[in-house]
Formats: C-alpha cells, structure tokens, sequence
C-alpha cells in the first residue's frame, strides 16, 4: 500500500496495470495518475478528436476528461476497464461541449441519413471522414469506438452506456448509410 | 501497460455483419497523432494544481488554498483579452455618462445644482475629469448644463422613471466591479436543484456547502467565471453576485464540476451553472445559458 504523499518511481510505474496505478492514485500516490495521463493521453486525443470534430473542442474536452478522472478516481469500481472507464469519461466530455454548442444535436441517432437522397449520393461524392460526419451521432460514435478505435461491441456499449444490441444496429445503420454515402457496391442499396 | 487494438478481434461480432466494407475504410483513416505537446503541458499544469490543492486542502483554508494558482491559457486569452477588456471599459465608460447624466437631471433642477450634483460623485468618473476640474472652479459648463435642463428637466415623470431606471442600470454596471461573493463547495447536486442550493447557501443556510469534494474558488477565479454569464447575454446588473463550486451529477450519474452562480437583486435572483474550467479559461460556455430564476424574499 503506497501512503498518501509518497511517490513511486516512474519506471516502478510503468510496470503497473492501470487498476493498480488508479488504485495508488486514490491512496495518494502523487505519481501515479500521471503515468495514467502518459499512458493514454495520445489514445484520448485521438477519441476527442474524432468524437468532436474540431481541435480546440477536442483540448478542452480531453483536459475536462483527465481533471475528471483524476477528481473521480473514487467512482471508478472496476467492473470495467480503466480504458474503457476513460473512454467513456472523454466521450460525455466531448458531447457534454457539443451539447452547449450544438443543443439541439441528436445524440440517440435513431434517424438514418436520408436513404434515398440519391441527388446528393450522385453529385457529391464524400470521402469516408465527410461520410461519417454526415452520421447522426449516436451511429458516429458507435463506428468511431467499434471500428476506428477497435473497441469490443461490449466496449462500446459501456463507453456509451447503451445495449449491445444497441451498438451492433448503430454500427450496421452507420455503415449502410455510409455505403450510400459513399457509393459503394455493396448490395445492400434500399436496404434499412 | 495498456495496449490497444487496432480493430476489433476476428470473431467479434460486429465483423460478423459488415458486407458494405466501411468497417475496412475506417479502420484505415490515418490516426490523428500523439496529443500536441502545447496540450499535454497544459494538462499536465493543470493536473499538477489539482494534486497540490488535493495534498494542501487539509492544511488551508479552502479559500486561500493552492487553488489560488490558475492554469494560464496565455493563447486563448491573448485572443479573448483585448476585445473583452475594450468592451468592458465601454460598457464602464457609458455607464459613467449615464449615470451622470442621470444624477444630474434628477437633482438638479438648475445649471448650478447640476454642477453640484455632478460635483458629489467625482470618483466615480475619471473620464469625467474635466467636468469635475470646471465644477471645482465654479466655472458651469453652460453649454451641456442647459442642452440637459432644456432636453429633458421639462420631461414628464415617465421621462424622469426612465432615467432613473438608467441610473439603476449605470450603478449596477458599476457595482458589477466588486468581486462575486465566494461561497463554500455545494458539493454533489443535479440539474434542478442546484440553483436552490446556492440560494440556500447565499442564505447562509448551514446545511448547504457542507461538501467538501469539489474545488473551492478565489475571488478572481469566481469574476471569472461571471464573466461566462456576461458572454451569452446575461443580465449584467446583478447588485449581488455569488459563487460557488459543486459537481454536477446528471441522472445518468454523470458528474461534471461546475461552478455556480447566483445573482441576487431584491425580489429576484437567478442561478446559471459553468463547466469548472471557467477557473482556468475565459469564455467557458454556460451550461445553460437560460440558467434558473428564484424568488428572494
């Protein structure tokens, strides 16, 4: 048990598994949340980045999401991982800046892009990023955590806090309508 | 260590249902890249305040604490600072003609008690000088002291209520100066009551503040984060302004901090809530920009 006030080297730090470095942190470890920082910052950056689409949001939103954690440690009981703990911290961090800039934003994401908008399938041709912008953002998410970021189905829905059914629909809707989007042969046209 | 995957494992169901190929296409974008140096410095140094406030809380007082030490966003308020700082010297500088003006007309009911009335509030108006420096020498401005007994010293009472309602206005821009009332964390509340309990702790209710998780604040840090309040439009007359940090804890248990504030006028009073980050950063957006009004006895 490391007492409160006491440091642990950084390379003794290194060798710990996230649990044990959050666990240390509570008890007072000084350095312990910073090998978590160290650890998963870039991770985060990336999820922020991806999740809120602009870069100055993303800053704030990451170091809202790591004040959080470092205040929250305490309610983290371990039932998941300290990965997926922080993912999901960044994510409501990011939605919860979207939200104030965006409140009307739909973030259940039950509406699919329009599927027979074939004016703008034909005339504009979107890269992938355009396509997944053009997502409602529960399906975004859902396709930014599963297949960009590698998260488990099971990930995800704790991430988002939804069923798992929940996120395997979102990920199916958000990839056809991608598809669509992106005009790809896929076989799946008119299908919802 | 941690180690992320790329993708998800062979196998895992969402693989299972994935004939459009996106899935491959996302998978492929480029990865955004380490987080920028700039930031992780400045998560680091924020970082840094919240573990020495945590080491310290115990041994100050939660008000004087190292709370004290402000992560400066020299980039951002570089940008936010000159326009801001110019709009606030305007506003001060029109609520100084105003209430001027105002004082002027309303106990003046000559050119030689306006010289006197204005005469009486020389500190408040620095841009005043020279009408203070002619009131001083006995020398009446004649040309503004009558435009205003001719324009508006006839005027109905409805006039004279305007002007008083601008005089109103002006005083509060003034007072708006005065540092925010700090008041103990709130600690945990939700989305519908927080306003009640910073009222109730304006009120000096013993059962509010009692929490002691969240970050206390500095008098600078709470004008700070009026300043937020400012921004999206809020009324800037508040005689009386309060702040206090809580956490926000939404239905979902979601908790956020915030800082709250709560300002008081007789008969009314109104509450907004401020992501903590307001400390730190000018122009944090209100959570809710509408924020909750009260009733004050």
């Amino acid at each position: 048990m490391t007492a409160a006030g006491i440091v642990t080297p950084t390379t003794e730090l290194a060798e710990l598994d996230d649990l044990t470095l959050l666990r240390r942190h509570q008890d007072g470890d000084a350095e312990a949340f910073g090998e978590i920082f160290r650890r998963h910052r870039d991770r985060m950056w990336a999820v922020a980045l991806r999740t809120a689409r602009d870069p100055d949001v993303a800053a704030d939103a990451v170091q809202d999401a790591f004040l959080n954690a470092f205040r929250r440690a305490g309610s983290f009981r371990g039932d998941a991982q300290v990965t997926t703990w922080l993912h999901r911290i960044t994510v409501n961090a990011c939605l919860d800046r979207l939200r104030r800039q965006r409140p009307t934003v739909d973030l259940e994401g039950h509406d699919p892009v329009e599927p027979r908008d074939r004016h703008r399938s034909v005339e504009v041709r979107l890269d992938v990023r355009d396509a997944l912008d053009q997502l409602p953002e529960g399906q975004r998410l859902a396709l930014i955590l599963v297949d960009m970021h590698g998260l488990s189905v099971a990930e995800a829905a704790s991430v988002l806090e939804v069923a798992e059914g929940t996120v395997k629909s979102r990920c199916s809707r958000g990839r056809e309508a991608m598809a669509r989007l992106l005009q790809l042969d896929t076989g799946t046209e008119g299908d919802t | 260590m941690s180690s992320y995957p790329t993708r998800s494992e062979p196998g895992d169901p969402a693989d299972e249902h994935d004939p459009t190929g996106v899935r491959d296409l996302l998978s492929a974008l480029p990865d955004p890249g380490p987080m920028p140096a700039d930031l992780v410095d400045r998560i680091h140094a924020r970082l840094e305040v919240e573990r020495e406030h945590l080491t310290g809380a115990a041994a100050t007082h939660p008000l004087t604490g190292p709370a004290d030490r402000v992560v400066e966003l020299a980039d951002a308020r570089a940008r936010r600072r000159p326009a801001r700082t110019l709009g606030l010297l305007t506003a001060a500088a029109a609520g100084l003609a105003v209430t001027t003006v105002a004082f002027t007309q309303i106990f003046g009911s000559g050119a030689s008690t306006d010289s006197g009335a204005v005469a009486q509030y020389p500190s408040r108006a620095e841009a005043g000088a020279d009408e203070g420096a002619a009131d001083d020498a006995g020398g009446m401005d004649g040309e503004e002291g009558s435009s205003f007994a001719d324009q508006d010293m006839a005027g109905s009472d409805d006039a004279a209520e305007e002007e008083l309602a601008e005089s109103d206005e002006a005083g509060s821009v003034l007072s708006e100066q005065l540092p925010p009332t700090v008041l103990p964390p709130l600690g945990d509340v939700g989305a519908d009551d927080y306003a009640t309990a910073v009222h109730d702790a304006s009120l000096g209710d013993p059962a509010a503040g009692a929490a002691t998780e969240a970050v206390p604040l500095t008098d600078a840090q709470a004008a700070q984060c009026w300043g937020s309040v400012d921004e999206v439009g809020g009324d800037r007359t508040w005689p009386t302004r309060y702040a206090a940090t809580a956490t926000l804890v939404d239905e979902d248990e979601q908790a956020q901090p915030v800082v709250v504030l709560l300002g008081v006028r007789p008969g009314r009073a109104h509450a907004w809530a401020v992501p903590a980050s307001c400390v730190s950063t000018q122009g944090v957006a209100v959570l809710d920009p509408d924020g909750v009004a009260l009733p004050r006895p």
